[in-house]
């Protein structure tokens, strides 16, 4: 598990704070498990679009739209 | 982030209209306690955040911005108390200004206002954490573990984490909960379908052969597979006289003789005789019922085991012996888990008697669906009541407590079960006296019932499929979450940590040069401990002073900052953080910002104007990068240090032959002055343990300072053979002799305190030439052109000239070598 390399995207954003690096290399672990990455393209924004975090949003993201 | 330029202030907190030029460098408030040096950080802070920490927080209910942000004068217009901030953003290479007032802190107005400059604003007011007190800097070194992890957190601005991990914790145990309920009803299901195909276990090879026996007998093919959509009456439909009877003969004799064991089997010697057992095991529990509640206090326990502190209750914060406490803690832990263990057992006794409840349910349905459904029907309601309540039961018993509700849940004297029993003997006499059906029915109903059973075992299993992948991903994504969240953090706190132990070695290099420390996060707890010169890791108020202490929390302050901001950390105000910061380690302190954090301005407040001098004369601060506050005024605010000032102010009392409050006025006036002379120029006063400087101790040792420097600047000028520069030096030095001699205070030194004292009973026409003589005086230790107070600059310890900013006073002091050629 390459669990501290950061989300791809979220290398080019220059004003990362602490907490969204370390939520970076979270979403990058869960993209490269094969059973996640679809998990992982839906909690990106949840977890850093905005200052706090939904469990609805998050809950939706794990689950799908069927959640 | 930005530099300060400058700042204006108008009736704002203890401020009426005050303007300071910061200059984008570092810069310190100085003066003595209520002069309103806090009002500035106060300024600083509403400007870039609109917020005032000092007025919000614990402790601070009855105070808002709103009703005390403006001064007192003022506080009914809050509209006037404003902050104007003129900064550079050095990203992008330009000067903005923002203004912001009391009455509307959310609406600063921005110029120019073009959305990067407010972008850039926006993320300054997202870190308030650029100012910092004392009372706050100590909360990072001797906070509890978990307050400190709390604080730390916030600074970093990872409270985003906690939640987001609690968030999915709390999915992935609703997911598992919901998984466990959908198993128990894909098992009901499976128990139905077998009991309807009379087989064993639901494979696919197994029910094909059962339902093929069946279709033989009605001449339909067999079926070669069994897939998600395939109908085991699959071709009934098309055969006539096949509409399937509402009450299936032989299948309901089946499910009628199950539910007829099922109710008996809960109403048996045996049954009864097991649920006492259960009735006993809990009714044991009951005294410690409490315990059983809430299973997660032996976290709690074990957390305030971690964080006490040898002396308070974390809780509480009532006193205990070590010992006493740890005794008392361990024992409810001890009680804890034995409760843990009996709630366990009672669990494992219940489970029984929750899946024959739960398994009653879909029998006594389907019975009370036959009743409804006989050519006469009979009452359903002896089945329905039953299901219902041993549905409310299982649901009872599952959630264990209260034990008073799990023990009634249990009550065997359960008539209703009895009224069922009877009620399916009607049931049976009825289903026997439907005609008897052909081979051909009965396996026209066995198919019928059996699909209805497998539709109903499908959507069951899907569910559970669906809930199960559910879970999964939510146990998955919590234990990745989990994984390397910790392994960011923990990286984190060794960078932190890292540059917290470089820094706090280069403050105390002297005495602490392999200092060492420990930043350990866990469990939403941050432990943090420090060598104590090799004899091992301790708290930090364990042993080191109260100044080594702010000094580590100033270098903890500085790591996680330049950790949060990196580059971007580029202002920063320090309140009077490092007041008992000692003598021998203030200069470290000063070199230690200077030389690590050369981007970033620094606003210091101190009411110590040594310290003001060690920063100046480290280089940390400029000459000019200082404001000086002599005394506050309710109506006037704040009070420099300004010659032009105070001169002012001396000559209005004097003319209005106020002496007492001139002569206080000029002596609080010279004792300032004197004291940046014997700074400057290196004047030698006996020491004072109690660092309180009189006129008397100043002025000589100032004088004495001048006269040397004078003194050793001819001997130079005669060792180089420059008799011009002796004589000009020489009538300097007479200058500044008879300036000394006209201000009468080299008489002074014989005995100060009488003769100071003595200028407050003079009359107008007697001041007035002393504070001629002093003006006088006071300019013998300026440059002529630029005004600069005239300092000396040294080589380690040799005095190697005296000079002014800007150059025009320039006394070489190093004289020339012996064995030098003129």
């Amino acid at each position: 598990m390459k669990n501290c390399v950061m989300d791809e995207d979220a290398q080019h954003e220059p004003e990362q704070s602490v907490a969204n690096r370390v939520l970076s290399t979270f979403i990058a672990a869960v993209r490269e498990d094969e059973t996640l990455s679809e998990v992982a393209t839906r909690m990106k924004p949840v977890l850093f679009d905005g200052d706090t975090v939904n469990e609805a949003s998050l809950r939706q993201a794990i689950f799908g739209d069927d959640s | 982030m930005i530099t300060v330029e400058r700042i204006k202030i108008e009736e704002f907190r203890g401020i009426r209209d005050l303007t300071v030029d910061l200059g984008s460098a570092n810069f310190v408030v100085c003066g003595p306690n209520g002069t309103g040096k806090s009002g500035i950080v106060d300024a600083l802070e509403f400007g870039l955040t609109g917020k005032i920490s000092r007025l919000i927080g614990k402790g601070r209910g009855a105070l808002s911005v709103k009703e005390h942000g403006p001064h007192v004068n003022s506080r009914t217009h809050p509209e006037k108390a404003v902050v104007t901030l003129e900064v550079w953003i050095q990203s992008l290479g330009q000067k903005a200004t923002i203004t912001r007032d009391v009455k509307s802190p959310k609406t600063p107005k921005i110029t120019p206002d073009d959305p990067a400059i407010r972008a850039v604003f926006e993320h300054v007011q997202r870190h308030p954490e650029f100012s910092l007190s004392r009372r706050e800097i100590i909360k990072y070194v001797l906070a509890e573990p978990g307050e400190r992890a709390e604080e730390v957190q916030a600074l970093l601005q990872l409270d985003k984490l906690d939640t987001t991990r609690k968030l999915l914790l709390k999915i992935s145990n609703a997911a598992t909960r919901d998984l466990k309920a959908l198993e128990g009803e894909r098992d009901r299901a499976a128990t139905h379908l077998m009991s309807a195909l009379g087989i064993a276990e639901v494979k696919a090879l197994t029910l094909l052969a059962s339902v093929n026996a069946k279709r033989a007998a009605l001449d339909l093919p067999a079926l070669t597979k069994l897939e998600a959509t395939t109908s085991i009456r699959d071709g009934l439909e098309t055969q006539s006289g096949v509409s399937a009877p509402k009450v299936p003969k032989i299948q309901a004799k089946t499910d009628i003789a199950k539910g007829l064991a099922s109710l008996e089997a809960i109403t048996t010697p045996e049954s009864e005789a097991a649920w006492s057992g259960v009735v006993d095991a809990l009714s044991a529990l009951k005294e410690n019922e409490a315990k059983l509640a809430d299973m997660t206090r032996d976290g709690m326990l074990a957390t305030a085991l971690a964080l006490f502190d040898e002396e308070h209750c974390p809780v509480c914060e009532i006193e205990w012996k070590p010992d006493e406490f740890r005794a008392v803690v361990e024992a409810q832990r001890k009680q804890l888990k034995a409760a843990a263990a009996e709630r366990k057992r009672a669990e494992g006794l219940i489970e029984p008697v929750v899946v024959a409840l739960e398994g009653l349910r879909p029998m006594l349905r389907q019975l009370a669906a036959y009743a409804r459904d006989l050519p006469t029907p009979l009452a359903f309601e002896p089945f329905a009541v039953v299901a219902k309540e041993a549905d409310r039961r299982a649901e009872v018993l599952r959630k264990f407590l209260p034990l008073d509700d799990a023990i009634a849940a249990l009550d065997t004297d359960w008539e209703d079960v009895q009224l069922a029993i009877e009620h399916i003997a009607a049931l049976s006499a009825s289903v026997e006296a439907l005609s008897e059906p052909t081979d051909r029915d009965a396996a026209r109903d066995f198919l019928t019932v059996g699909q209805e059973r497998l539709e109903s075992w499908r959507q069951a299993m899907t569910k559970y499929t669906a809930g199960k992948a559910k879970a999964d991903a939510a146990a998955k994504v919590y234990a990745l979450y989990g994984a390397t969240t910790d392994k960011a953090l923990e990286a984190i706190y060794k960078d932190v940590e890292a540059e917290f132990r470089s820094y706090y070695r280069d403050i105390n290099g002297d005495d602490e040069s392999k200092f060492e420390a420990q930043l350990t996060p866990s469990l939403g707890k941050l432990g943090f401990e420090v060598d104590f010169y090799g004899k091992g890791f301790f708290p930090p108020g364990a042993y080191h002073s109260e100044g080594h202490q702010d000094g580590m929390g100033l270098c903890l302050y500085l790591a996680l900052m330049k950790h949060l901001l990196g580059d971007q950390f580029t202002f920063a105000v320090l309140d009077d953080v490092l007041m008992s910061v000692d003598a021998g380690h203030r200069r470290e302190v000063c070199t230690l910002l200077r030389a690590k954090f050369p981007k970033t301005q620094f606003v210091l407040t101190t009411h110590d104007p040594v310290w003001l001098n060690h920063m100046k004369s480290s280089k940390l601060v400029a000459g000019k990068s200082a404001i000086t506050f002599r005394k506050w005024h309710v109506d006037h605010g704040p009070q420099e240090w300004k010659q032009t000032d105070v001169w002012a102010e001396v000559d209005q009392l004097v003319a209005n032959n106020e002496i007492r409050a001139a002569a206080g006025q000029l002596r609080h006036y010279l004792e300032y002055a004197a004291a940046e002379w014997c700074t400057r120029l290196g004047g030698r006063v006996e020491f004072r343990s109690d660092g309180k400087y009189e006129l008397g101790d100043l002025l000589p040792a100032a004088f004495g300072a001048m006269n040397e420097l004078y003194k050793r600047a001819k001997s130079t000028a005669q060792s180089w053979g420059d008799k011009a520069r002796v004589d000009e030096i020489n009538g300097c030095h007479t200058t500044f002799t008879a300036a000394v001699t006209q201000s009468q205070s080299e008489q002074w030194e014989i005995n100060p305190a009488v003769h100071f004292n003595e200028w407050a009973n003079f009359q107008r026409q007697d001041f007035e030439p002393v504070v001629a003589a002093f003006k006088r005086l006071e300019s013998e230790f300026e440059c002529p052109a630029c005004g600069d107070l005239i300092y000396v600059v040294r080589s380690g310890k040799t005095k190697e000239a005296a000079r002014c900013g800007c150059a025009k006073v320039n006394l070489n002091l190093k004289p020339k070598p012996k064995d030098a050629t003129a």
